[in-house]
C-alpha cells in the first residue's frame, strides 16, 4: 500500500499552516514523521483522520482517493487521555467500536491487546485507580485494538518507562506488515533512527526533507570525512579546510578540487598518522538541526 | 446510525454508573412516596388525639379564665362561658404575672372586656371564640328584651346560599400547585442536567480524550450521543419519582381530602400531559445542546461554571416568568413569551393548563420550538467541533463568531 499526499493546503483564520505539502507513505515500514512544535504534523494526521478538510491538494491510497472511512486508523495522540471513571475493559471496547469495529471484534481483540501489553489484569478497574505506567499501556493498547491498518503515533514515547518503552517497541516491530502503514512522529531522534526507514520533515508547513533515511544521510554526508588522528600530531594543515571537531573526531569537508585519495596522500606525505578514515554520515539530529533550524524558519 | 448508538450507550453507561446518581434518586423516590402519604400520617396520628377533645357537638370545649365584674354578669354568663376563676382582676393579674396561666378575660359588660396575656404573641383562637361566644349571648339577650325569636333569628340568619361555578375555561385555581411543581421539577432537571452534560465535555477535553473521540467519531455523532444519553438520564429519573408519586398517590387515594383529588384530577387531562411533555422535553433538550456546546469552549473543569453563565442567567430569567406566569397566566407577558423558546418551556403548558389557549398559538409555538431546537442543535454542533480541537485560552464568543466565516 502507499499512501500519497500532494499539495496539501490548510489554512486556519488566514494563517496558512500546510503550504502545500506532497508525502509517500508506504507500508511495510515505519515512516517517521519530523518536525518542530507548531510545524504542522498534528493538522496533517488531522486531515488524514477528516478531523477537518484540507483546503487543496489530494490523497490517494494505492491510486485511489483515500476514504478514512474504508480504513481502520489507530491513533495515539502526543497529548492522550481517557476516561478516568470507566472501566479500562469498557473504554477500549468503545474506542474500538467509533472505529468501526463491531462490539464481538473489540471485546475479542481488546482481550488480545490487554494480554500483549500485560494490563488484562486491570481489565475491570476504573483508569483512574492504575498507576501512571499501566495507564500509558492502556492508551497504547487503544492504539493497537483491531489492528488498525493505518496507524500514526505521535511521540508514543513520551512518558515511558524503560520498561514500558521496551515492551511498546518490541509490539510496534511485529506490527510492520505489507498490508499497514505505521507514521511515527517524535522528537526523540534515536527512536527514529533505529526504526524508520523512511523519513520526512515539516518545518513551517512545508516538507524540507524526505525520503530513504540512510539515502538522506549519505546525500548530506557527501563530500564530508570523520577523521580521529594518532595522538601528539602536528595539526596546523587542518587551517586550510572547513572543518568542525566532535570530541576526538575532527569533521572535515573536503574542497571540491580535492579527492579522499589525493587527501590522504597529502596526509602521508606529511607524515600524519591516522586512526580512523570514513565517510561522514551525519546523525538524524543534525540533519534535523540543519533543516529546522531558527535560520529555516521565515521571518 | 450504528456509532450514535455506541455513543449513546457508552454515554449512558457512565451516566448510569454513577453511585451519586443512583443513590438520590432512589432517596428522592422514598421521599415523594413518604410526601405522598402525608394525608394517612395525618390520619394515622392526628385523628385519635383529634377525637377525645372533641364535645358531642363535634366542638373543642374551651375553658376561659374569668373574672365577671359583677354578680348580674356572672350569673346570666357563667352558664355558657364557665364559671369564674379569680375574685378579682388584681388576682388574675398576678395570676398570668406568675405564668399560672397564659391568659384570662374580665368581663365588664354584655359588651365589653379585657383580654389580659402576658406576651402578644399568645393573642390565639381564644380570644376570639371567647369574643364570638360572648357577642352571640349579648344579641340573644338583646333580641329577648325587644321580643324578638332569637331561634328565629339565628336560623334566618343562617340561611345558606347555594352556589355553582361554570368554567367554560379553565379553572386556574386548582392548576396552580402542579403548574408550580412541575416548573421546579424542570428548573432544578435543566440546571442539573445541563451543567452535568457541560462538565461531561470541559472534562473530555481536560483530559484530553477528546483527541482520540474526535479523531475517530464525528462531532455530531459525539455531541447527539451525548446529549441523547444525559437527557434520558434526566428524564428516567424524573419518571421514576413521578412513578413513585403516582404509586404513593394510588396506594393512600382513599385518605386525600375531596378537594386535593379533584384539584389532581380534574387539571391533569391527557392532553395537558402532553403538551407538557411536549414542550418540556424539547425545552430540556435545547438547553442541554447549549450547555453541551458552552461546556465544549473551555479546556478545564474549573471554567465550565464561567463559560454555562450566559445561559444559566437566561434560564433563571425564564423560570421569574414562568413563576409570574402561575399567578397570572392570562397577562400579556406571558402570552408573548409562550412563543418565545426559551421560555415557552415553562410558560406554554402552564398557560394552556390554566387558561384557554387556542390551538393555532399551541401549533405555532410548537413549531417554534422545534425549528429552533433543530437550529441550535445544528449551532452547538457547530461550536463543539469548533471548541473541541481548539485548546488553551478559553475561546471567546468572536473565536466562534469567527469560525462561522470559514
Amino acid at each position: 500500500m502507499d499512501l500519497v499526499i500532494k499539495d496539501l493546503n490548510k489554512s486556519f483564520n488566514n494563517k496558512h499552516v500546510l503550504k502545500g505539502i506532497s508525502l509517500t507513505i508506504n507500508s511495510g515500514q515505519i515512516f517517521g514523521y519530523l518536525g518542530r512544535n507548531g510545524a504542522g504534523k498534528t493538522t496533517s494526521m488531522r486531515i488524514l483522520m477528516d478531523v477537518f478538510k484540507g483546503d487543496s491538494g489530494s490523497i490517494t491510497m494505492d491510486g485511489k482517493e483515500f476514504k478514512p472511512t474504508d480504513h481502520r486508523i489507530g491513533y495515539l495522540p502526543e497529548e492522550r487521555g481517557m476516561y478516568g471513571k470507566f472501566k479500562v475493559k469498557d473504554q477500549l471496547v468503545y474506542f474500538a467500536e467509533l472505529r468501526g469495529a463491531t462490539k464481538k471484534e473489540a471485546q475479542h481483540s481488546m482481550k488480545k491487546w490487554a494480554e500483549e501489553f500485560g494490563i488484562d489484569i486491570y481489565l475491570d478497574q476504573k483508569l483512574e485507580t492504575l498507576s501512571k505506567g499501566n495507564q500509558q499501556k492502556v492508551q497504547i493498547a487503544q492504539a493497537f485494538i483491531c489492528e488498525p491498518d493505518i496507524l500514526i503515533l505521535d511521540e508514543p514515547f513520551s512518558g515511558l518507562d524503560p520498561v514500558n518503552s521496551k515492551i511498546f517497541q518490541d509490539s510496534l516491530l511485529n506490527y510492520i506488515r505489507e498490508d499497514r502503514i505505521i507514521i511515527f512522529s517524535s522528537h526523540q531522534m534515536g527512536y527514529i533512527e533505529s526504526f524508520c526507514d523512511d523519513i520526512a520533515i515539516i518545518n513551517d508547513g512545508k516538507i524540507v526533507l524526505d525520503g530513504d533515511l540512510n539515502a538522506i544521510r549519505k546525500q548530506m554526508g557527501e563530500g564530508k570525512l570523520r577523521l580521529r588522528f594518532a595522538e601528539q600530531q602536528n595539526l596546523d594543515f587542518l587551517a586550510a579546510y572547513d572543518y568542525t571537531i566532535e570530541r576526538e573526531d575532527v569533521i572535515l569537508t573536503l574542497p571540491p578540487t580535492e579527492t579522499k585519495k589525493s587527501f590522504i596522500e597529502g596526509l602521508f606525505s606529511r607524515g600524519i598518522e591516522l586512526t580512523m578514515f570514513m565517510d561522514y554520515l551525519p546523525s538524524l539530529q543534525e540533519i534535523f538541526i540543519e533543516k529546522t533550524g531558527d535560520k529555516n524558519v521565515e521571518a | 446510525m450504528s456509532k450514535l448508538k455506541t455513543v449513546f450507550n457508552f454515554e449512558l453507561l457512565g451516566m448510569i454508573q454513577k453511585k451519586s446518581l443512583l443513590v438520590t434518586t432512589a432517596i428522592m423516590c422514598i421521599i415523594t412516596l413518604l410526601l405522598t402519604t402525608i394525608p394517612t400520617f395525618m390520619i394515622w396520628f392526628g385523628g385519635e388525639g383529634a377525637e377525645e377533645e372533641l364535645n358531642e357537638n363535634g366542638e373543642a370545649p374551651e375553658e376561659f379564665t374569668l373574672v365577671y365584674e359583677n354578680d348580674e354578669l356572672r350569673e346570666s354568663l357563667s352558664p355558657v362561658l364557665g364559671e369564674e376563676t379569680y375574685a378579682t382582676e388584681e388576682e388574675l393579674r398576678d395570676a398570668v404575672q406568675n405564668e399560672e396561666v397564659a391568659s384570662g378575660f374580665v368581663v365588664e359588660d354584655y359588651n365589653r372586656y379585657t383580654y389580659i396575656t402576658y406576651d402578644s404573641s399568645n393573642f390565639s383562637a381564644e380570644q376570639m371564640s371567647f369574643e364570638a361566644q360572648l357577642k352571640t349571648l349579648n344579641e340573644d339577650r338583646l333580641f329577648d328584651e325587644n321580643g324578638i325569636d332569637s331561634q328565629q333569628v339565628r336560623e334566618i340568619m343562617g340561611q345558606p346560599i347555594e352556589q355553582e361555578t361554570v368554567y367554560l375555561g379553565k379553572d386556574a385555581g386548582s392548576g396552580t400547585a402542579i403548574a408550580f411543581g412541575v416548573l421546579i421539577t424542570m428548573y432544578l432537571l435543566i440546571l442539573l442536567y445541563g451543567s452535568n452534560v457541560a462538565t461531561s465535555v470541559a472534562r473530555e477535553k481536560d483530559s484530553r480524550t477528546m483527541e482520540l473521540l474526535i479523531t475517530s467519531s464525528n462531532p455530531r455523532i459525539l455531541i447527539l450521543g451525548k446529549v441523547g444519553a444525559v437527557g434520558l438520564t434526566g428524564i428516567l429519573q424524573v419518571a421514576s419519582i413521578i412513578l413513585f408519586a403516582v404509586i404513593g398517590f394510588m396506594l393512600n387515594k382513599g385518605n386525600y381530602p375531596e378537594f386535593l383529588i379533584d384539584m389532581l384530577q380534574g387539571t391533569m387531562t391527557m392532553d395537558v400531559v402532553l403538551v407538557y411533555i411536549l414542550f418540556s422535553v424539547m425545552g430540556y433538550i435545547l438547553y442541554l445542546f447549549i450547555y453541551a456546546a458552552l461546556g465544549s469552549l473551555v479546556s478545564k473543569v474549573e471554567d465550565v461554571n464561567s463559560a454555562v453563565t450566559p445561559i444559566t442567567f437566561l434560564f433563571i430569567l425564564a423560570y421569574f416568568a414562568a413563576t409570574f406566569a402561575t399567578n397570572v397566566p392570562d397577562n400579556t407577558i406571558v402570552k408573548v413569551t409562550s412563543f418565545i423558546p426559551f421560555i415557552s418551556l415553562f410558560t406554554m403548558p402552564i398557560r394552556y393548563m390554566l387558561t384557554s389557549v387556542p390551538i393555532a398559538s399551541l401549533l405555532l409555538s410548537s413549531a417554534i420550538m422545534v425549528i429552533t431546537v433543530a437550529l441550535f442543535a445544528a449551532l452547538s454542533i457547530h461550536i463543539y467541533k469548533f471548541g473541541a480541537l481548539n485548546y488553551g485560552n478559553r475561546l471567546r464568543f468572536k473565536d466562534v463568531i469567527n469560525s462561522f466565516k470559514k
